[in-house]
């Protein structure tokens, strides 16, 4: 294969499609979760030899697609060709054995191992029954020298930065000697010198003729790498053509346009109260770099941003979970400095986490246990629960939010997302906050909830409560935010109005490459 | 659940109806069957095992364990465990003779006593919520220093107690003709199960080993929840060491030897998950009455007592399958 | 960071390099503490031998090592059983049985060298048991091993009546505790064979290193491929025939066996396995690690003898030994709060 790959490209030319069969191809492809269609009839294909860019919203069904291909999840409905044969993997080692190879965002790497041990992992060579140690770290180094990864074979990979895992992944991915290779928002986590090394790599291979799908938000280095480009927009393909044909208007007009199902939800109040919330020139290494904004009394602002650009690291110093280097907090006009989220929820900043299932519900208990948990001292009398008092309290927000239960002793664990997410809104609003964070708060979500999720945020901040709304999806931001800040790199880089906003001017603001800034 | 479709408005008193009846699932209702299927079994097969006398004997054997069980319970719902209980509780129990035996008068020897436990309690506990040493490894630690202490302090031998009325109190007394000890045992486990109802503590300790991570996050320190949990564990460790004394009529080394992990067995056979966050000292009684029973049924039926230990590991595994099964169902 | 800096990526440079400095920082802690075992082994014996003129000769060596084989032998099942993420409760109450099935055989007659494979074999079996039962029904090990903790023991003590079981075989004693080959207990020899062997396969072969992985994360382990259930099925089996070999010992020695005579050997496995520095959590570890663990047990209280200090003391210094290792331990890994 490597031979075909010699003859087809050098540097940065076109694969000659005309005279080469795709060596991937999906065709019609269908794939639907519960209240989601996660893809609806895609096409995509694939040229030994080329990089080909796969973007796309948040939603947009890029990893439902890239997790098909790879084995980790099967279609509901299309075929995927592999040299011209129908397959359907049920694992990625299914797909390994066709020659497709995929470097997940979350890492498949072993902390405790070396990076040589990590490298030959299930494929150690041997010398008889042993395993060959002096050949292993010696291949092992040879392939991180290859692509100018300068590291020791025998680290162990604890000691390593996320971004140099992800590299070893790469390498081993790579030394798999693989036909097809995914790479998933690979640079969410890496360093320049790292990015570096990852395009150098990814243009060797490509010269070996290893056909590349590359995942990624940024637009800079999908002008840079990439051969082709492939839209997906709502589960749906919009859009697959060279590179160079394309530019970045076009390619960000392609990517948002989503419709907004409902529009805008409009605020009953006439202007926002007095401040809230006020925060001058805030600095958390490595992400939070002076930032400044104030929110107010029965405001929603919305936080928009790529990841990793500082977000929910601005959260955290917000409720408590880290502490701010340098800047100042004022809460209603007193300066705070919360220690730990149970100190932030005394001083009245609520925060419903990203990660519902980690860190906002205890799923085996049930869903007015869960409501009162913040608050149960207040529920006691002599010491002891006053159950009629936390029921009662538990139904009130099962009304007031809409939560469908059977009943408040309903085990959380078996509530849909959307009224788990509900209940973890009402844990925090029971302990009436001034100020509340939602960080992804309709993350995995489906969308007739979203909408209701959406409808309650603007009650709450009606209600007089101040809102700061943390979103990847720009139609929430669009359809709930009175402003919408936008965060690059740890800064604020702008603030928009909401009801003038429009997805083009926040991508344009998120999207805005590195290097100028 | 569906968009779509209206929500059904649940109904409010079908929900305030179910509210002390806990839920019958697989896990709730095997082993109390096994419970009932056991006594059945030894009162068809033995005229003594339904009698007063057995059923007095049957009470003062189990209330170490139970005490201890309870104990145990604490601990394993917030998600530790702790295997110090066996030789904490013969520990506590020659603490106990020697205050006596030093002319200590009785309350004040009680009191002792029982900060020794919580004391021990309260090591274990910062040792795991604050040291960031596993539960397992900590306790087995501490397994070792109570086994030695218990040595060096006894001079390897048995301190024997003498105290007439801690005999009254903690073991001769029969209150409508049931074995005091029985009662403590029982009302241990009913103070504990309301403690862990009804109180705020209580639901922490579900919450912390729930999820420890979402208890944080909700103001609920799992840190102090832990310790917390180990000092009350500790204490009533110690109130099992009174009884033991009480039963052996002093303080020795090794008194329990297999305490401990009896304890653990009648939790896991009762239906509480070693996970944390899911369980119940309810569960936890119906467990040591299953072992209670089978103990004392074999010995009335003149069984090679070496059998039980296999029909207890044999328990132990079948109730975890059944509760595995139990959670796949739902 | 202070200085005011027009490009974000310099500030993201300082940011990796302050972070780097911080790794540095916590790597020589870490290294210090991962040789800290070391350390205090040689302190100790540096301190028994000049507290004590009978400490240092070769007469007691060879004690030491003699006392410490038990352990040893479990301790090496038990670093297999943790490096894997697991945890085997049933260590004693399978030597035990092993014990007593050996013991009654030979006292029946039966042929030494069949007593013994026959008592390896069933061990073997009992871990195997224990692996098929933890890894097809998903079980945790922990309930397994503790159901099988109380189910072996009840065998033990059915099939001996609870009585000792005594035998005479004098080969047998001589090979397993009585001998001396080239000046040095058989059982020694044994115990330093086998470890070397044990060695040799968890650090040079893709089963060991499998051990490692899937120990480490057994989900990103099955990920590239691992067969992880094998791998558990298999480490318990090796456990069990471990466990087999490690009955034969105290056997030998007394010339009798008990139906009570190892419990309580997992709690020594364990303890030698962690002072060790072998992480409970898996993934981690190394087998001369557990070696150093279990001599370190052993000297402290050989040492403390010889210094007439009572036994009782001992066990009170052994569980605090146990949690000063793994205190250390978290010490070196710098706790992230």
């Amino acid at each position: 294969m490597a031979e075909v790959g010699a003859a087809l490209t050098n540097g940065r030319s076109e694969p000659s499609r005309g005279s080469i069969a795709p060596i991937l191809e999906v065709r019609a492809m269908s794939k639907a979760f519960p209240g989601v269609q996660a893809l609806d009839g895609v096409d995509f294909d694939l040229y030994p030899g080329e990089v080909h860019a796969l973007m796309g919203e948040n939603g947009a069904g890029k990893s439902t697609l890239m997790k098909i291909i790879a084995g980790v999840q099967t279609a509901d409905q299309g075929a995927l060709l592999v040299r011209g044969d129908a397959v359907s993997f049920g694992h990625p080692l299914d797909a390994q054995a066709r020659g497709i190879v995929t470097v997940f965002q979350e890492l498949v790497v072993l902390d405790n191992l070396d990076v040589g041990r990590n490298l030959f992992l299930g494929h150690e060579p041997r010398r008889g029954p042993l395993i060959d140690w002096s050949t292993l770290y010696t291949q092992a180094q040879a392939a991180l020298d290859d692509v100018g990864v300068e590291l020791d074979v025998r680290t162990p990979l604890e000691r390593l930065t996320v971004g140099m895992k992800q590299l070893v992944e790469i390498v081993r991915a790579a030394r798999l000697r693989p036909d097809v290779l995914i790479l998933d928002e690979p640079t969410s986590a890496l360093g320049r010198r790292e990015e570096t090394l990852l395009f150098e790599l990814i243009a060797r291979l490509r010269a070996r003729g290893v056909a590349i799908v590359y995942i990624s938000h940024r637009m800079d280095e999908v002008f840079r790498l990439a051969d082709r480009i492939t839209v997906l927009r709502d589960g749906r393909h919009v859009l697959t053509d060279d590179a160079a044909a394309l530019d970045r208007p076009r390619l960000i007009a392609s990517m948002v346009g989503r419709e907004v199902v409902d529009g805008r939800i409009v605020s009953a109040q006439d202007s926002p109260g007095d401040v809230e919330l006020e925060v001058r020139d805030l600095h958390r290494a490595p992400r939070v770099h002076g930032v400044s904004f104030s929110l107010s009394r029965g405001e929603v602002l919305g936080v928009a941003g790529l990841v990793g650009a500082g977000r929910t690291e601005l959260a955290e110093v917000l409720y408590g979970a880290a502490r701010a280097d340098r800047g100042r907090i004022e809460l209603a006009g007193e300066v705070i400095a919360p220690r730990s989220p149970r100190q932030a929820m005394s001083l009245g900043i609520g925060y419903v986490p990203e990660d519902r299932k980690a860190d906002g519900i205890v799923a085996g208990m049930s869903v007015e246990e869960n409501v009162a948990l913040p608050g149960l001292r207040s529920l006691t009398v002599m010491g002891l629960l006053r159950w009629a008092k936390l029921r009662s309290l538990a139904q009130h927000w099962v009304a007031q939010l809409r939560i469908k239960v059977s009943s408040p002793r309903q085990t959380v664990g078996t509530l849909s997302g959307g009224n788990q997410q509900k209940v973890v809104i009402s844990k925090v609003l029971s302990r009436d906050p001034r100020v509340l964070i939602l960080d992804e708060p309709t993350r995995g979500i489906d969308v007739g909830s979203k909408r209701e999720l959406h409808e309650l945020i603007r009650r709450v901040a009606d209600d007089g409560v101040a809102v700061l709304l943390i979103s990847s999806e720009l139609p929430e931001l669009l359809a709930v935010a009175d402003r919408i800040m936008v965060m690059r790199g740890g800064e604020l880089v702008g603030v928009i109005d909401g009801a003038q906003a429009t997805e083009q001017a926040i991508i344009d603001l998120a999207f805005s490459p590195k290097a100028d800034g | 659940m569906s968009v779509t479709t209206p929500a059904r408005t649940p109904e409010p008193d079908a929900a305030s109806r179910r509210r002390w009846v806990p839920s019958w699932d697989v896990r709730t209702v095997t082993p109390v069957l096994g419970l009932i299927a056991v006594s059945v079994f030894f009162a068809v097969r033995s005229p003594a095992f339904l009698t007063v006398t057995n059923g007095r004997s049957l009470l003062i054997s189990a209330a170490p364990l139970a005490i201890t069980a309870a104990a145990m319970t604490i601990v394993i719902l917030s998600g530790e465990i702790d295997l110090s209980v066996g030789p904490v509780a013969s520990l506590t129990a020659i603490v106990f003779a020697l205050t006596l035996g030093a002319g200590v008068p009785l309350v004040a020897a009680i009191g002792v006593t029982l900060l020794t436990g919580a004391f021990v309690g309260a090591v274990n506990g910062t040792l795991t919520a604050y040291g960031g040493i596993p539960s397992f490894i900590a306790t087995l630690g501490m397994f070792s220093i109570a086994d030695g202490i218990s040595y060096l302090i006894s001079g390897r031998s048995t301190v024997s107690i003498t105290d007439l009325t801690f005999f009254a109190i903690f073991y001769d007394a029969r209150p409508l003709g049931i074995p005091i000890s029985g009662i403590y045992a029982i009302a241990t486990l009913i103070a504990v199960g309301m403690l862990l109802r009804w109180t705020a503590f209580g639901r922490s300790v579900y919450a912390v080993g729930g999820n420890a991570r979402a208890a944080n996050m909700s103001g609920v320190s799992s840190a102090r929840v832990k310790l917390q949990g180990f000092v009350l564990a500790g204490t009533l460790v110690a109130f099992a060491g009174l009884a033991l004394g009480a039963r052996l009529a002093s303080g020795k080394p090794d008194a329990a030897p297999q305490l401990t992990l009896d304890a653990i067995a009648a939790v896991i056979i009762g239906g509480t998950s070693l996970m944390g966050g899911r369980g119940s000292v309810a569960r936890t009684a119906v467990g040591v009455a299953l072992i209670a029973v089978l103990t004392n049924g074999f010995g009335l039926l003149n069984i090679d007592t070496n059998v039980q230990f296999t029909i207890k590991g044999v328990i132990i595994v079948v109730a975890v399958l059944i509760d595995r099964l139990g959670s796949a169902r739902s | 960071m202070s200085a005011p800096t027009p490009r974000l990526d310099s500030d993201a440079d300082a940011v990796v390099e302050a972070r780097a400095a911080l790794v540095r920082r916590r790597l020589d802690r870490r290294r210090l503490a991962d040789n800290g075992i070391y350390l205090a082994f040689a302190l100790i014996v540096v301190l028994f031998a000049l507290n004590s003129d009978a400490f240092l000769s070769i007469g007691n060596a060879v004690n030491v090592g003699r006392q410490a084989t038990l352990v040893l032998l479990a301790g090496y099942a038990m670093t297999f059983v943790i490096i894997s993420g697991e945890i085997d409760l049933s260590v004693g109450a399978n030597a035990t049985l092993v014990g007593v099935a050996t013991a009654t055989l030979l006292a029946s007659g039966t042929s030494p060298l069949v007593a013994v494979v026959a008592g390896l074999a069933l061990g073997t079996l009992v871990g195997a048991v224990n692996g098929a039962l933890i890894v097809l029904a998903g079980l945790p090990s922990f309930i397994v091993t503790l159901g099988s903790f109380y189910a072996l023991q009840g065998v033990a003590r059915t099939v001996t009546g609870g009585s000792t079981v005594t035998y005479s075989a004098d080969g047998f004693r001589a090979v397993f505790a009585t001998g001396f080959l080239a000046g040095i207990p058989t059982s020694v020899w044994i115990v330093l064979l086998v470890g070397v062997g044990l060695h040799v396969l968890l650090r040079h072969t893709p089963f060991g290193s499998n051990v490692y992985a899937v120990g480490g994360d057994a989900a990103s382990a099955a990920m590239v491929g691992l067969r992880v259930r094998w791998t558990k099925f298999w480490v318990f089996t090796l456990s069990g025939a471990l466990l087999g070999l490690a009955a034969m010992g105290p056997i030998a020695r007394v010339g009798n066996a008990r139906p009570d005579a190892l419990i309580g050997l997992e709690f020594d496995a364990i303890a030698a396995v962690v002072i060790g520095g072998t992480s409970f959590s898996g993934g981690r570890g190394s087998l001369p690690r557990t070696v150093i663990g279990a001599l370190l047990i052993a000297v402290v209280n050989n040492g403390l003898t010889l210094l007439n200090v009572p036994r009782d003391v001992q066990l009170v210094i052994k569980g605090c030994i146990i949690i000063a290792a793994v205190l250390l331990d978290r010490w070196a890994a710098g706790r992230s709060t």
